[in-house]
């Protein structure tokens, strides 16, 4: 569905991608690990258009969306939730959810924010709240609501379980995975190896601008390198 | 279907009443113009006239700049240099082809703000482009540079045989108008200010309004929703240069003349002030500020000159006392739950007191300007303290106040008075005497200060202005001064 071929991607000298591939197919859950500053949240930025690669193609089953400006690029369908939330702080929960929907133009948005509301039932509790004033988890919820309300067909997920509390995180790992059941195709970024290669059909890892290691997410959970670097031995 | 999601799509446009509520709200618009030109304007003085008129324009510009600023979150600073396109647009159109024969003179002002904004708007996406790819203080420097550099060319353009591209736009002339025929009203100058409010106001209603909003709030996020930033930017750019344009030809046709003088940076860093003051995005914030604070820059004009001496024993005694009050109890036992009533008592009196002086000044020499913006401000005021919720709350912090100021005022003019004859002060300071218009920008200034220090987020914040939110945050005040006493 989603193929990265080569991509070289550059923040003015420092090269952050070197050359690297890796394809997601329909209705996978692909996962990606990697240490600090390995090049994860560049990949998904060169995904969503938010960056321009030097060289390399990327393909949306099998058109390129290299040279589309980024909200041509979510309404191709690829929707990416960058990493630390960023939600809207001074607009309401509603503004936000609202805002997720902005470049779709059909009548079922009311059907789906509600749809959303129901996924995350905190978020109808406060929905004419300032999204400033919700606590970490919820911001997460949300900023995870907003990119569905804009009817992804790929979810870019960068690291949901940054700075969640233990349980939080085990509920968002099960958002993700209904999210995917319900017919989303996800590329998720993840700190926490261990439950993004439990949760992935595929994974890969990324060290230093590369993709070094790639096969299905129990295979590398079981890959002596990969627990040793990732999982704490 | 669920509330929520029901009243966000169908938020609009679902019933007849929105067409009823425009159509009254345009001729309401249109009586109160009449009102203005018939029967408040032939008993006005030329200076009052003009001190609304200025008011008005510096409210519409702030509005505009609102736009760009407030509430797209690009720190633009040329606003100036926009008004001053339109207004040299608007003279060298009106100079070059006004014929009284031709057309009407309402037609003629119609035709010419068109050009003005044209050429404005045009002036705008050139200044917007930068924005695609400057933040904050960069894109504040080039936006400052455009202004400056414009007031520059066009003031250099003076004595008539200097010509840029063989066209001469510049220096101060005067509208080669018939005598005694001015285009511009001031009945013009208010509709478009309520235009312009309306414009800004219709915009954010719809969903491209929170688009808008979200290039303030996050800009990175809001290309990853998908948002268009780079339309959005520059559209908030144009809108915002086409209405500034307007207000400048409307300027210069009731001014009659331009001159480049008007157009400085000084006049951008006000607007600037306007809008942060306002609360940066509040639309009503803006033009509240823009009014009240042209109003106070001109009222300032009339302070007497002040012995230094005088103002710096006031100054110094203030602010010890102000630490006191802070610092000791006294503030607490103002404060006390118990005297809850008395506070009220004494917010009332203030009331009537000030509703006396508010009936005495009807009687003064003073501006009819002053005279109605004071009453509309006192009648405002009162009614928001007295609105269902905010009794219990905004009128004893009112109260509460009100006996700090008089607690200041008993204690500070006989300490003053002794200060005054201080031997050290007095050689210190001499017997200079400030001239009101040397300082009147440091009362202004001041002013400005304590806005902030009280409230930061500026008059309303992120809302928009209503009195009874006026009254609110009154209350909430009263609310934390108990919880930190
Ligand atoms: N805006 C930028 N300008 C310059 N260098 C950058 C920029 N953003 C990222 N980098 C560099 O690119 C490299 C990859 O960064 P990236 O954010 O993709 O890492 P990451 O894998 O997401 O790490 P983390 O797990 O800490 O989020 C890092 O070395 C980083 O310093
Ligand atoms: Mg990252």
């Amino acid at each position: 569905m989603l193929e990265v071929r080569g991509i070289q991607v550059y923040y003015g000298a420092i090269h952050a991608l070197k050359g690297l591939d890796i394809s997601v197919g329909h209705g996978e859950i692909v996962s990606i690990i990697g240490s600090n500053g390995a090049g994860k949240s560049t990949l998904l930025r060169t995904i969503s258009g938010l960056l321009r690669p030097k060289e390399g193609d990327i393909l949306l089953n099998g058109d390129s969306i290299i040279n589309l400006p980024p909200n041509r690029i979510v309404q191709c369908g690829i929707v990416h939730a960058p990493e630390g939330r960023r939600i809207f702080t001074n607009m309401t929960v509603g503004e936000n959810l609202q805002l997720g929907a902005f470049i779709r133009k059909d009548d079922a948005i009311a059907s789906d924010m509600e749809a959303v509301l129901n996924r995350f039932p905190r978020l109808r509790e406060r929905f004419k709240q300032n999204a400033g004033t919700l606590s970490g988890g919820e911001q997460q919820m949300l900023a995870i609501g907003r990119a569905l309300m804009a009817r992804p067909k790929i979810l870019l997920l960068d690291e949901p379980s940054l700075g969640l509390a233990p349980n939080l995180v085990a509920e968002i790992f099960k958002i993700i995975r209904d999210i995917n059941r319900d017919g989303t195709t996800v590329l998720l970024v993840e700190q926490n190896a261990i439950r993004a290669l439990e949760l992935a059909n595929r994974a890969y890892v990324l060290e230093t601008c590369r993709i070094v290691l790639s096969d299905t997410g129990a295979a590398l959970l079981a890959n002596p390198k990969v627990r040793e670097a990732y999982l704490g031995g | 279907m669920p509330l929520e999601a029901a009243a966000l799509t169908h938020q609009r446009f679902s019933s007849g009443k929105f067409w009823l509520v425009r159509i009254v709200s345009i001729a309401l618009l249109v009586g109160i113009a009449c009102l203005f030109q018939f029967a408040a304007v032939p008993h006005m003085g030329i200076y009052d006239k003009r001190l609304l008129i200025s008011a008005m324009t510096f409210a519409s510009l702030a509005v505009s700049l609102n736009l760009i600023n407030g509430v797209t979150g690009q720190f633009s600073m040329g606003h100036a240099g926009f008004y001053m396109i339109g207004a040299y647009t608007g003279a060298k159109l009106t100079t070059t082809f006004y014929d009284r024969h031709l057309m009407p003179d309402y037609a003629w002002l119609l035709a010419v703000i068109c050009g003005g904004a044209v050429m404005s708007a045009f002036a705008g996406f050139i200044v917007g482009l930068p924005s695609l790819r400057l933040r904050g203080d960069y894109l504040a420097i080039v936006t400052l540079g455009f202004g400056e550099i414009l007031r520059v060319v066009v003031n250099n353009q003076d004595g008539g045989d200097k010509s840029l591209f063989g066209l001469n736009l510049g220096g101060s002339y005067a509208l080669d108008m018939p005598r005694g025929s001015r285009i511009s009203e001031l009945a013009y100058i208010f509709v478009f200010l309520v235009i312009t409010i309306a414009i800004c106001r219709n915009l954010l209603k719809t969903a491209h309004g929170l688009a808008f909003l979200s290039i303030r709030e996050d800009e990175t996020a809001a290309e990853a929703t998908g948002i268009n930033t780079t339309k959005f930017k520059v559209t908030a750019f144009v809108i915002g240069a086409a209405l500034a344009g307007i207000a400048g030809v409307l300027m210069a046709h009731y001014n009659g003349s331009v001159t480049p003088n008007d157009y400085t940076m000084d006049v951008s860093f006000l607007l600037v002030t306007m809008v942060v003051m306002g609360g940066t995005g509040s639309i009503t914030g803006a033009a509240l500020a823009g009014i009240s604070l042209k109003l106070l820059e001109e009222s300032l004009r009339s302070v007497p000159d002040i012995p230094a001496v005088n103002l710096w024993a006031a100054v110094v005694v203030a602010i010890l006392f102000a630490a006191v009050l802070k610092r000791g109890g006294l503030g607490r036992v103002l404060n006390a739950p118990a005297l809850a009533v008395v506070r009220i008592v004494i917010a009332e009196l203030t009331l009537l007191l000030i509703a006396y002086m508010v009936f005495k000044l009807w009687h003064t020499q003073m501006s009819i300007v002053f005279k109605v913006a004071a009453s509309l401000v006192f009648l405002g005021c009162a009614a928001a303290f007295h609105a269902r919720d905010n009794v219990r709350k905004a009128l004893p912090t009112f109260g509460y106040l009100v006996t700090c100021v008089a607690v200041v005022l008993l204690i500070s003019i006989p300490l003053a008075s002794a200060f005054h004859k201080l031997p050290l002060l007095q050689k210190l300071i001499g017997d200079t005497t400030y001239k009101a218009t040397d300082v009147r920008w440091a009362f202004f200034a001041t002013a400005l200060v304590i806005t902030m220090l009280v409230r930061s987020q500026g008059l309303f914040g992120h809302h928009e202005f209503s009195w009874s939110f006026l009254g609110r945050s009154f209350g909430k005040r009263s609310e934390t001064v108990e919880a930190s006493a």
